[in-house]
């Protein structure tokens, strides 16, 4: 018998999409309850996660990070966790929307997925593990969040400055928006070296090989480059607005096709638990 | 020199963007297109026009095309030249007071030429032999002050409740050469063994069986692998193979041989001959079992082991790479963190 503890990652589901739509409703009707509703959803969504991922440590002993379910999981209780922090800290409605967007796709993706519980392999049976996982984790959370906020400027601030130029609003509006970007991309990027400097440690331990252009490596190290790309060119003026918007769009699809396309498209030494 | 143009050209991040975009545009081909096929593959896969195109411009080994040694070249040019760049602006903006938040970029390149050097020197002078050795049984090695052997003495696994998941497994090691005193050693994924200048890494194992072949007037002993065919005699359509599945706890579930755990508690072999491609018989054989294949041939189920399987590597680029790792996390830390705290 299917008992509701079981599905508690669907609740989550729910109540995200719940969430995602409150947000999205608040961008255009500015209703007062609205981003309260949506704080409450979310963290219910956060808290029904955490017991989700909780319930897993318990039953396979280790921090669930085994699969790409359990990898998607952990990755989407953290998303919620930064979405209620951003909803409360500076109230950007567009951003928590598109992070909630970004969670309920993967929450759905993560139901076509085996959700076996299966013994960690010896290559895996590392302290390097944990410290390789949750720095991805952290690094593709801050990186949505930088995707979120380069989405809320390109919608938001017009691509043709009007000839008066911007009102001093959106100018300020604008300028926040890409500082918060900016500084998300930075801790983003600090925490994809630390993944990707963990990650050949480890390798090297465990294959004998520190990098072996597997299709993940190869794609962590992209993304690496686009979002390098980006730090070079923000002192640049004219790289800052609506061309480094881009450019963290972009990062983003390949972080997503890491986590995803390479996953089920390329294999690969780091197919654990497709 | 900083007026010149050429060096100007090489210092430019602006050619350090288009070589990093380049780069990654090489990435994603060897990641996108199957690489070291045979041309048959990429006409079936592209159609021959394309699969003309891969070839003409070295796609199918994107990794040690020209394009990939030429963007690697010049980028090594130019992040040196970069690097130096940022060291000379570091040491002017230190001049009059020590700042660290000049030194986080400089640090952070330094890192990456450490780490490009490491690899060349890997490429260049590092080498890795995969070595598959039976319990009991020695290798000859070559470590930094010459041969040593390599003997095996033990190989355990350690299993999860089911008995069939492995947990971990790991070799038990003497290494010895004429020079110095045998030493033990153990490897184990994850936890690499270290002797002379070679690190030793565990990283398969599989059962090795011990089959005698008899005829009426002679017998002899082969070694065979669990899922390994061998050639008994003759060439080509007429070659007959033995190929061997192991199974150290056997049990006939609905009249198919089944694993009931990986653990020897009752060792079987199911056996197969073939003709060329064509199957001629099969059966299992318990241990010590005799049975006859041909009239004139008999095979006996003599006894099994483990094979431990050694990656065993001697790579100078390592500790000049994991120094690179450790300035590029510092010089990180520096460049984004430390002058943030500074401006607050």
């Amino acid at each position: 018998m299917v008992t509701l503890t079981e599905n508690l990652d669907y609740l989550a589901f729910i109540l995200t999409i719940m969430a995602t739509a409150c947000m999205f409703l608040q961008i255009w009707l500015k209703i007062k309850w609205l981003p309260k509703a949506g704080v409450l959803l979310t963290s219910a969504a956060a808290v029904l996660l955490l017991v989700t991922v909780i319930m897993r440590m318990q039953k396979t002993g280790s921090l669930p990070v085994n699969s790409v379910y359990e990898f998607i999981l952990f990755f989407c209780l953290v998303m919620l966790v930064f979405t209620v922090f951003w909803l409360i800290k500076v109230k950007i409605y567009g951003l928590s929307a598109f992070t909630l967007l970004v969670t309920v796709i993967l929450l759905g993706v993560s139901f076509s997925l085996s959700d076996n519980a299966t013994p960690l392999m010896p290559a895996l049976q590392s302290n390097w593990r944990v410290a390789h996982v949750l720095t991805a984790i952290i690094s593709y959370s801050a990186f949505a969040v930088a995707f979120g906020l380069g989405i809320c400027y390109l919608l938001t601030i017009p691509a043709k400055i009007p000839a008066g130029g911007l009102p001093a609003e959106k100018l300020e509006r604008g300028e926040f928006l890409e500082k918060l970007m900016y500084n998300s991309v930075i801790v983003g990027f600090i925490f994809l070296t630390l993944l990707l400097v963990t990650g050949s440690i480890w390798a090297e331990d465990a294959w004998g090989s520190w990098w072996s252009w597997d299709p993940k490596e190869t794609w962590a190290l992209i993304t690496w480059i686009i979002y390098a790309v980006y730090l070079h060119l923000h002192p640049k003026k004219e790289w800052r607005g609506r061309k480094g918007c881009y450019l963290s769009v972009i990062g983003f699809a390949c972080v997503l096709f890491t986590l995803l396309g390479v996953s089920f498209l390329m294999g690969g030494l780091h197919s654990y638990g497709v | 020199m900083k007026n010149n143009k050429i060096y100007r050209f090489l210092t430019s991040i602006r050619l350090a963007i288009f070589l990093l975009v380049v780069i990654a545009v090489l990435c994603v081909l060897c990641t996108l297109i199957p690489q070291n096929e045979s041309q048959a593959v990429y006409s079936e896969k592209y159609g021959e026009f394309i699969a003309s195109i891969i070839q003409l411009f070295g796609f199918d080994h994107v990794l040690s095309s020209f394009w990939m040694y030429l963007t690697g070249m010049i980028f090594a040019v130019n992040l040196g030249l970069c690097t130096l760049a940022r060291f000379q602006w570091a040491m002017a903006c230190s001049k009059k007071q020590i700042r660290i938040d000049a030194w986080g970029s400089p640090l952070l390149h330094v890192g990456l030429c450490l780490i490009l050097v490491g690899a060349v020197l890997s490429i260049g002078f590092g080498r890795q032999i995969y070595y598959e050795i039976p319990v009991g049984k020695t290798a000859k090695v070559s470590g930094n002050s010459g041969i040593f052997e390599l003997q095996v003495d033990d190989f355990s696994i350690e299993y999860y409740e089911d008995n069939i998941s492995p947990k971990q497994y790991r070799s038990s090691l003497t290494a010895k050469s004429e020079e110095k005193e045998a030493v033990s050693l153990i490897t184990e994924v994850n936890a690499p063994a270290k002797y002379d200048g070679v690190t030793i890494i565990q990283q398969a194992y599989g059962w090795q069986t011990q089959i005698t072949l008899s005829s009426d007037s002679a017998s002899r002993q082969i070694e065979v692998k669990d899922n390994e065919w061998v050639t008994l005699f003759g060439e080509g359509e007429d070659a007959v193979s033995l190929g061997i599945a192991f199974y150290p706890d056997y049990a006939e579930v609905d009249g198919e041989p089944r694993l009931m755990s990986n653990q020897d508690k009752n060792p079987y072999i199911l056996w197969a001959i073939t003709k060329g491609e064509i199957p001629v018989a099969s059966d299992v054989l318990a241990l010590g079992e005799s049975t006859a294949i041909f009239e004139s041939l008999g095979i006996t189920f003599d006894g099994y082991d483990y094979y431990t399987g050694l990656q065993i590597k001697f790579d100078p680029g390592i500790p000049v790479i994991f120094a690179g790792f450790f300035l590029v996390c510092i010089g990180l830390m520096i460049r984004y963190v430390f002058v943030k705290k500074q401006s607050e």
